[in-house]
């Protein structure tokens, strides 16, 4: 694939998923920089979606973000789905693609779940070798998301932040970190969020995302429905120092709120990031 | 095997409902141990599956309650493990899942009401079509009328029912009570389609459903004619096809037309 020196895509400012509720809204809204579009919600033939795809992406960046790679999977890459994919990116022209360090099925099965892998060299090398290939087809680096966990394998040999960071490395890929899920991770296994953050190289992160969870059953569960929590603004916080100027974009998929509900949250991001920005400046 | 494909191969089968293999290669904890936290997994999926199946089958739910559509719903997923990439389709053979499973089978009208369904959220999506013009038959030789073929868009889409269920689906959009399933005295087709980007459906009347299912069939126009003389005397059957013609062309619902090579 095309070597690019600087693997970083234009940063975008402050944004948020791309949901139904919100279409009408969004024609009108202010103060968010720029969407999120699941991929799969708009691989479909024609309709109403792709319509308001097109009509959000006349006005605001779109990015493309997909839950169904399964880059982890034994099975084969889908060819099929990556050609869908590309179509849609070069009819909608995002600002950059995404989809998560996982697997969600085997043997044609699909999980519909972002399931975690071991976070072995079989794994960094298998991963690798798959995104890769998906840049090829796809024309364009993609993103990496990590994904909120709450199984850990006793075969692995790593902690995550080295898996992710490895992969991002020799894939030559982007990272969508995604603060909420280091923190419900964190919470679930028992790691630093911290030290997370530091072991992951700041040229490859380029996305950050940001979402609300929920306690079930001894586990924090990572379940879109609830506001952005207090812990993960804090790590947001230091994220950002870390990080820098990072595309932020708050995610919500259940339990939807008003959109001036979620703009309220950005406003909350860009009351944490830009003085922190401005004194690192 | 790999130890990667073996681990994803026990975890999947403990998520499908299968062993407990997976349980000896994951860390336990004070926090929770292995079954707990694989147990989050294997909530989620079929979670996931019914959700989704929820948000799609909505007369199906009206009609049969919220309780009894659950049951629905888990029976079919734990049949019917998804190979599909997007959950969006995964609903797809809900209604043949109805016609034939116990005890569903018993009761016709909810196979019914999934078809309903689905033929609306399919149409909801289907590929947008540019449609014929009333010019484009003109353009057609009227002798070589009996020969052209006429497609359907694929936002289109028949559905016939023995039961009540369209009255339901009406009664349901205008948010009243949900009337008593019933076998009609009639089957009736209704036609489901987009009008840009918004899906109507209205019945058809028994001649104009049987013509359309001609032309869904793929043949010609004078095959059409023939079936409308069931309903019509010989005379009167040219101006009620071109009548029909006329209007579905109208309506949006002709996407193009054929002849066949001299």
């Amino acid at each position: 694939m095309t070597k690019i020196s600087d693997p970083r895509f234009p940063a975008l400012g402050y944004g948020l998923g791309l949901r139904a509720d919100h279409y009408e809204a969004l024609l009108d809204a202010h103060n968010v920089d720029w969407l999120e579009a699941i991929s799969e919600n708009y691989l479909v033939p024609g309709g109403k979606p792709l319509d308001w795809l097109r009509r959000m992406r006349e006005r605001y960046p779109v990015v493309l973000h997909g839950v169904s790679l399964s880059i982890g999977s034994q099975d084969a890459l889908d060819r099929d789905y990556l050609s869908a994919l590309k179509k849609l990116a070069d009819a909608i022209e995002p600002a950059w693609m995404s989809d998560h360090l996982c697997w969600t099925g085997a043997h044609g099965r699909n999980l519909h779940d972002l399931l975690p892998l071991p976070y072995t060299e079989e794994s960094v090398a298998h991963v690798s070798a798959r995104v890769r290939e998906v840049q090829d087809v796809l024309g364009r680096r993609i993103l990496l998301e990590n994904v909120s966990s709450y199984v850990e394998f006793k075969a692995s040999t790593m902690p995550e932040w080295e898996f992710l960071a490895a992969i991002a490395e020799r894939a030559d890929c982007l990272i969508l970190l995604d603060v909420n899920n280091i923190h419900v991770s964190s919470r679930n296994h028992g790691f630093d969020p911290r030290q997370y953050l530091a072991g992951i190289p700041v040229r490859r992160v380029q996305q950050f995302h940001l979402a609300g969870h929920t306690f079930q059953n001894k586990l924090v569960i990572d379940t879109h429905d609830q506001p952005v929590s207090d812990p993960v603004w804090d790590l947001y916080a230091d994220a950002v120092r870390r990080f820098g100027p990072v595309s932020t974009m708050i995610e919500r998929d259940d339990n939807i709120p008003p959109l001036a509900d979620l703009v309220a949250e950005l406003d909350r991001a860009r009351a944490i990031a830009e003085p922190i920005l401005r004194a690192a400046a | 095997m790999t130890a990667l494909t073996r681990l994803q191969d026990d975890f999947q089968r403990r998520v499908l409902g299968g062993d407990v293999a997976i349980l000896d290669a994951v860390v336990g904890n004070a926090t929770a141990d292995a079954a707990e936290r694989v147990g989050v997994y294997v909530h989620a999926y079929s979670a996931r599956l019914v959700e989704a199946l929820e948000n799609e089958f909505l007369t199906l739910r009206f009609a049969a309650g919220d309780d009894t559509a659950l049951e629905i719903f888990h029976a079919y997923v734990a049949a019917t493990p998804s190979t599909l990439r997007n959950v969006r389709w995964y609903g797809k053979d809900l209604a043949q899942f109805l016609r034939t499973a116990a005890p569903w089978r018993d009761t016709p009208a909810f196979a019914e009401l999934a078809w309903l369904d689905w033929a609306i959220s399919v149409s909801f999506d289907a590929a947008d079509e540019e449609c014929i013009a009333e010019a484009d038959i003109a353009a057609i030789p009227f002798e070589r009328w009996g020969e052209m073929t006429l497609r359907l868009p694929r936002h289109v889409r028949l559905v016939t029912s023995a039961w009540n269920v369209w009255q339901v689906r009406q009664v349901r959009d205008r948010e009243q009570a949900c009337p008593k399933l019933q076998r009609l005295e009639f089957p009736q087709t209704w036609i489901v389609s987009r009008q840009g980007l918004e899906v109507h459906y209205r019945q058809l009347e028994v001649d104009e459903a049987a013509a359309l299912d001609v032309v869904a069939a793929g043949l010609p126009f004078e095959r059409m004619c023939e079936v409308l003389c069931d309903w019509h005397r010989q005379e009167e059957v040219a101006l009620r096809a071109a009548g029909l013609l006329k209007a579905w062309i109208g309506n949006g619902w002709i996407a193009g037309v054929e002849l066949p090579a001299d």
